[in-house]
């Protein structure tokens, strides 16, 4: 069957039957990111050796002086305490707009200090989406105590438009990485030439996993210009196929394989911050189907 | 290629602190959780030059029963293949100041200095 965008792009999607525990599954590996990104002590290091990374962020003057004040004593605890009531779906939906707040202050420290804004472009948005979502129908305290009662449908549209949202998240992220390489054109050209990779490569090779576990190069990376611009530009592809998303959905366990897998050899090579989050947002990737046959979802009975 | 990272001596042998590997929890050898990829990332690289770095990194090394940390010489020859580490103290200080490092110069401790100008 020929594909359709028309029918199958992104906002047809979101009225089409989603998994109730699909989406319960998601906040939970979300509150266990925010866990793990919160419970750094880079914030300690952060707030010690005091240096500034020259970014800005929309939050007035006196807010980012009180969240400097407070971020470490005081955010960091309560993000972690909020994450572990997203994870348990415990009082969900007061505790979120709670812990939005909570992250968002937190990592603006992060961000102002460490000029990589990895955790916070991947998370603050699909956490914001999960303010309005039914997402502790299943799998979580909430439903145990009876305090949310889920729908009567667990594969209803209702599971399914956040989770597309995510994937949407997702899309963006990585089509406009592509993009933001290839503009303006001299850059994109030196992108293509694998020069960037190749330094990426070459400087960090003593600090690599591929270092640790094997301990000798691969090949000399002084030379073989032609794999770092093959590399380059396989990044590049991979990339913007995650247009592929909005478009249909039919693709999405290639753009999960292609992605996973450039992740996974910059992990090697490196470059380790992004393998992890990725994966979280890519349980939007995976069809409901899945879910529904894995927990046998359907109409509710009881 | 050249990078200067901390050591210490233990049984009469050098040890690398390689710090982005303490990022990995599978494969460090002196950090756990709480010390994740996004610390040891600023520690080695962003704030390498920055003496509050070497202190923050010097007190937890200390807790692990680390007492000193010295700069040496980590270099791989990429044509053969071959990784070496130099812990001459000297050297690494003469490297620090005129060799294009990746991220910049790191921070040297004044008791390194000290000792390799014979104080």
């Amino acid at each position: 069957m020929g594909i359709n965008p028309l029918k199958e792009n992104i906002l047809s999607r979101m009225e089409w039957p989603g998994s109730a525990h699909q989406l319960a599954l998601f906040r939970i590996l979300l509150g266990l990111q925010i866990f793990y990104s919160s419970s750094t002590r880079l914030f300690q290091l952060s707030a010690y050796v005091q240096v500034e990374a020259g970014t800005h962020n929309i939050f007035p003057d006196f807010l980012n002086q009180f969240i400097t004040a407070t971020a470490v004593p005081y955010w960091q605890w309560l993000t972690l305490a909020l994450s572990i009531f997203l994870v348990l779906g415990l009082l969900t939906k007061y505790m979120l707009p709670l812990l939005f707040v909570a992250f968002l202050f937190l990592f603006s420290f992060y961000y102002a200090r460490h000029n990589a804004p990895i955790p916070w472009l991947y998370i603050w948005f699909p956490l914001l989406l999960l303010n309005f979502t039914r997402c502790n129908d299943v799998l979580s305290l909430d439903a145990l105590f009876r305090l949310q009662k889920p729908l009567t449908n667990l594969t209803s549209s209702t599971y399914r438009w956040p989770l597309e949202g995510v994937a949407g998240w997702l899309a963006y992220i990585y089509v406009t990485a592509g993009l933001a390489k290839l503009l303006p054109i001299y850059k994109g050209w030196n992108w293509l030439k694998g020069g960037t990779t190749q330094e990426i490569m070459y400087n960090r090779y003593l600090d690599s996993v591929y270092f640790y576990l094997f301990e000798r190069p691969l090949f000399d990376y002084t030379t073989h210009h032609w794999v770092f611009a093959v590399l380059s530009i396989a990044s590049i592809l991979i990339e913007l196929t995650c247009i592929m998303i909005l478009l249909t959905h039919r693709f999405n366990g290639l753009v999960l394989v292609l992605v996973v897998g450039m992740h996974f050899f910059l992990y090697f090579a490196g470059v380790m911050g992004f393998l992890q989050l990725m994966l979280v947002l890519s349980i939007s990737l995976i069809q409901p189907g899945f879910f529904n046959r894995l927990f046998k979802e359907g109409t509710q009975t009881s | 290629m050249y990078q200067l990272k901390y050591y210490y001596w233990q049984n009469g042998q050098y040890k690398i602190l390689d710090l982005r590997k303490e990022g990995n929890f599978f494969l460090a050898d002196h950090f756990g959780l709480g010390y994740a990829e996004n610390f040891m990332f600023s520690a080695a690289y962003r704030y390498r030059g920055e003496k509050k770095n070497f202190d923050f990194l010097s007190a937890l090394m200390k807790q692990r029963g680390i007492d000193t940390l010295w700069v040496g010489i980590h270099a791989v020859n990429f044509e053969t293949g071959e990784v070496s580490f130099d812990p001459d103290i000297c050297r690494a200080i003469q490297m620090n100041v005129t060799a294009q490092l990746y991220y910049g110069p790191i921070y040297i401790p004044d008791y390194q200095i000290s000792k390799c100008h014979g104080h």
